[in-house]
């Protein structure tokens, strides 16, 4: 009746799955050979809760998902009600990982007609076989691997259930590679994101000094060009100065081999000017060496060697300390706006004439707000405002 | 004489090879499992520069380099000489990528004893006949993946070339995967490495508000447990206080949702002592999606969601500042200690007192700070001292 399963379609299919897990927008190609070769039709890799009976034909925790031969309406009507009311999904014990079934094995035929899964949702689609199993199980969600077909077609063979059961470990194989780059992807995502909220510009480079990555301080800083730009390579440039270039150039010298640089007394910051005088200090730092790194920095990897932090004077004082000063502290508006101009640089001389207020005014104001804190000095006020928060502040892109 | 190749065996060798993908360290289970099929001895996958005839056998994160049933003496030796004698080597760079070969096809069986290569490096450990090809190749780099066996053992037969051939394919997908998990590895730890030089406890938490990662001032705040400590299932807990523990949770919510958190006026941060009286400031700052389908992740890895900020008032004072003050200002020791002395909140009567000099040698040492530099006031000096290493606590990375 069906084609006898060769050698060869088990390879091919065994190669397809892993083509998918290291390119998961190729699953349909693996579903679709897997469908022809057992002549199911509506082909589907998908997660279930066994706890909540959800299915999920989405992306799901790195888990694969994928669906050949549904009907997007059908797969939207299984998420939103069917699969709670799939007999075939009910008989748990029945379904441990690794084990092929079919939809027999789990629910008498004879009684699938009687069902509202059934009525509703197979025979519309004039489905009534089934053959699957459990790929992977994580807690209560499991991925799902299922094939199904009309009632006219037959059950599924054991000669179909055995290339199911042979395609199944490497399924699972195929499972944990991807979520494993779906883990990989999400912590180089989240780590860049914590990045984003540094108050300074950094920028990850490589072993040649090529820009891997730049926060989003980094990138407000290279869009303004003075003094830093990126050069065609990806390379950090400094406009004009040449001495600056060298003296940024050998701080990453000494960062990328930090050995080279304290033996060499290499210093790791340097100071370069904006052109309206601002002084900006860079700095260089080493970034952990894990064990052989070079190695993959040498095949062509680019692989972070050094961060460049860039740290302006005229940075903007922490939100934080602001938040603090009112909300715990209780100063008012004024009072708030008074330190923080001190925090800035101002004199109380210069905020008054600019805000067009008394010099007595602007005192007692900052008087007040020092009662409220406790502090005593506008150095001490500068201090903690800029320590209370220097680190991060809310990022939002 | 040599049992057949099954399909069995195939299959198993394609396993083995995509498990070493999620776990380098499995490699060698690989390595010994084709020797076996192959009846080879030495079996290796190693990195070699055709430009340079440099060879490479070390492992790490980002290849599957291994190497079994060789003496790491002999490794070693291959590294640094051997590697540019490799007679097979020779004519590498005609070689196809994927495709398989045995030495006899790359330099003729006969002249290869009188090589210094065979006599010095392949006789001593009774090797003679390889079977080998490259996986990939990038730029001059090449990844070699070889096999090999006595003089006794004779070549290797076209059914074990045809295995190696079937093999390629998979092996090339797993380096280049493995590769891929290598950088964002190392994109991750860099980051984190950045992270590591904020003055301030940095804790990363989920949406699920479970700890991802902490960043070494982090990492000691946890170990102290005053007040902070890690519950048993990953999420920040506050010693006793009950009432604190909710204005946490609440900071961490507003975070999670920022929106939400600025319409119920949650501040978003909180302040809390230590048992000494020290207060330490708490923020809950929202992390900037850049990848906004990550949210949708229900099950497995998930992303960081709100990084926890703490920060007590005896905060380090950042030494890049100091740093900068000699380098690049040209100050005095003597001169650096009082700004810092200044930027950590003393005044030029504490300082002196402190070190037992007089006040008018410490307000000229603090004068002649202020010549070199620039500034003028003591609340700039504070200023900039802190702004300029807001973000450095000198000190090597953790690594």
């Amino acid at each position: 009746m069906s084609v006898r399963i060769t050698e060869e379609t088990l390879h091919a299919l065994i190669n397809l799955i892993y083509e998918a897990a290291c390119d998961p927008t190729l699953w349909p190609e693996f579903l679709s050979a897997f469908a022809c070769a057992v002549e199911g039709r509506g082909t589907l890799i998908y997660s279930h809760n066994f706890d909540t009976m959800d299915a999920s034909t989405g992306a799901a925790g790195g888990f694969p998902n994928a669906v050949v031969g549904f009907d997007p309406e059908y797969l939207r009507s299984l998420e939103a009600h069917y699969n709670h009311v799939n007999v075939w999904a009910q008989n748990e014990t029945m379904l441990e990982p690794g084990r092929p079934v079919t939809g027999s094995m789990l629910f008498p035929d004879r009684e699938l007609p009687t069902t509202e899964f059934y009525s509703d949702w197979l025979r519309p689609q004039d489905y009534f076989h089934a053959i699957g199993g459990i790929v992977v199980r994580d807690g209560p969600w499991a991925m799902k691997f299922s094939s199904v077909r009309s009632r006219c077609a037959g059950d599924f063979s054991s000669e179909e259930m055995r290339l199911y059961q042979a395609l199944l470990p490497h399924l699972a194989r195929a499972a944990h590679i991807q979520r494993r780059f779906a883990f990989l992807q999400g912590l180089s995502t989240s780590s860049l994101a914590v990045l984003d909220t540094l108050p300074a510009a950094v920028m990850l480079l490589d072993q040649s000094t090529r820009t891997l990555h730049s926060n989003a301080a980094a990138e407000a800083e290279l869009r303004r060009a003075d003094p830093f730009r990126l050069g065609p390579s990806g390379k950090i440039r400094i406009m004009g100065a040449t001495w600056a270039q060298a003296a940024v150039r050998t701080a990453i010298v000494a960062a990328v081999d930090p050995a080279l640089g304290v033996n060499g007394g290499l210093p790791t910051v340097v100071q370069v000017s904006r052109r309206n005088g601002e002084k900006l200090s860079v700095q260089a730092l080493p970034l952990p060496h894990r064990r052989g790194e070079r190695l993959g920095t040498r095949i062509g990897q680019r692989l972070a060697a050094c961060a460049l932090v860039i740290h302006g004077v005229a940075s903007r004082v922490p939100t934080l300390g602001l938040q603090l000063l009112r909300h715990v502290y209780g100063l008012t508006p004024a009072e708030v706006q008074v330190a923080l101009a001190i925090a800035e640089g101002e004199t109380i001389k210069s905020y008054a004439e600019r805000r067009r207020i008394s010099v007595n005014t602007v005192s007692s104001q900052l008087k007040r707000a020092f009662e409220k804190t406790g502090l005593r000095r506008q150095s001490e006020l500068v201090r903690w405002l800029l320590l209370s928060g220097a680190a991060l502040q809310p990022g939002s892109r | 004489m040599r049992a057949r190749i099954t399909d069995a065996v195939f299959l198993e060798l394609v396993g083995h090879i995509y498990d070493a993908v999620c776990d380098p360290s499995r490699c060698p289970e690989f390595l010994r499992a084709f020797a076996t099929a192959v009846d080879g001895r030495g079996t290796l996958i190693f990195s070699h520069n055709m430009d340079t005839m440099e060879g490479n056998m070390a492992s790490d994160a980002t290849s599957l380099n291994a190497a079994v049933n060789f003496d790491p003496e002999f490794l070693k030796s291959y590294d640094e000489y051997y590697s540019r004698l490799n007679v097979w080597g020779m004519n590498e760079p005609q070689l196809k990528t994927g495709r398989a070969v045995t030495g006899s096809m790359l330099f003729p069986v006969r002249d290869l004893p009188k090589t210094e290569f065979y006599n010095d490096w392949l006789r001593p450990q009774d090797f003679f006949h390889v079977l080998g090809g490259v996986v990939v190749r990038d730029g001059p780099w090449a990844t070699h993946f070889s096999s090999g066996h006595s003089r006794r053992a004779g070549d290797f037969s076209p059914e074990q070339v045809r295995l190696y051939q079937e093999l390629v394919p998979h092996l090339a997908r797993a380096v280049q995967t493995q590769r891929r998990f290598g950088f964002l590895q190392g994109l991750s730890e860099s980051s984190f490495a950045v992270l590591d030089t904020v003055p301030a406890a940095v804790i990363v938490l989920n949406a699920a508000s479970r700890v991802l990662h902490s960043n070494a001032n982090g990492e000691a705040e946890l170990r102290r447990g005053d007040p902070f400590r890690l519950g048993p299932s990953g999420a920040i807990r506050i010693r006793g206080r009950l009432p604190a523990q909710t204005s946490l949770r609440r900071i961490i919510a507003a975070a999670l949702e920022p929106i939400r958190g600025v319409h119920e006026g949650v501040p978003g941060i909180m302040q809390i002592a230590r048992r000494s009286g020290e207060l330490l400031s708490v923020q809950a700052v929202p992390l900037p999606r850049r990848d906004r389908s990550l949210s949708a992740i229900m099950i497995g890895p998930q992303p960081a969601a709100c990084a926890l900020v703490i920060q007590g008032s005896a905060s380090d004072l950042p030494s890049i500042g100091p740093q900068l003050l000699r380098h690049a200002y040209g100050l005095t020791a003597a001169e650096v200690q009082i700004a810092s002395a200044i930027a950590e909140g003393q005044t030029v009567k504490e300082y002196a007192e402190h070190r037992r000099i007089s006040r008018n040698t410490a307000a000229s040492q603090l004068k002649r700070v202020f010549g070199k530099t620039g500034l003028k006031r003591q609340s700039e000096l504070v200023r900039w001292l802190l702004l300029c290493g807001a973000s450095r606590k000198s000190g090597a990375a953790r690594s």
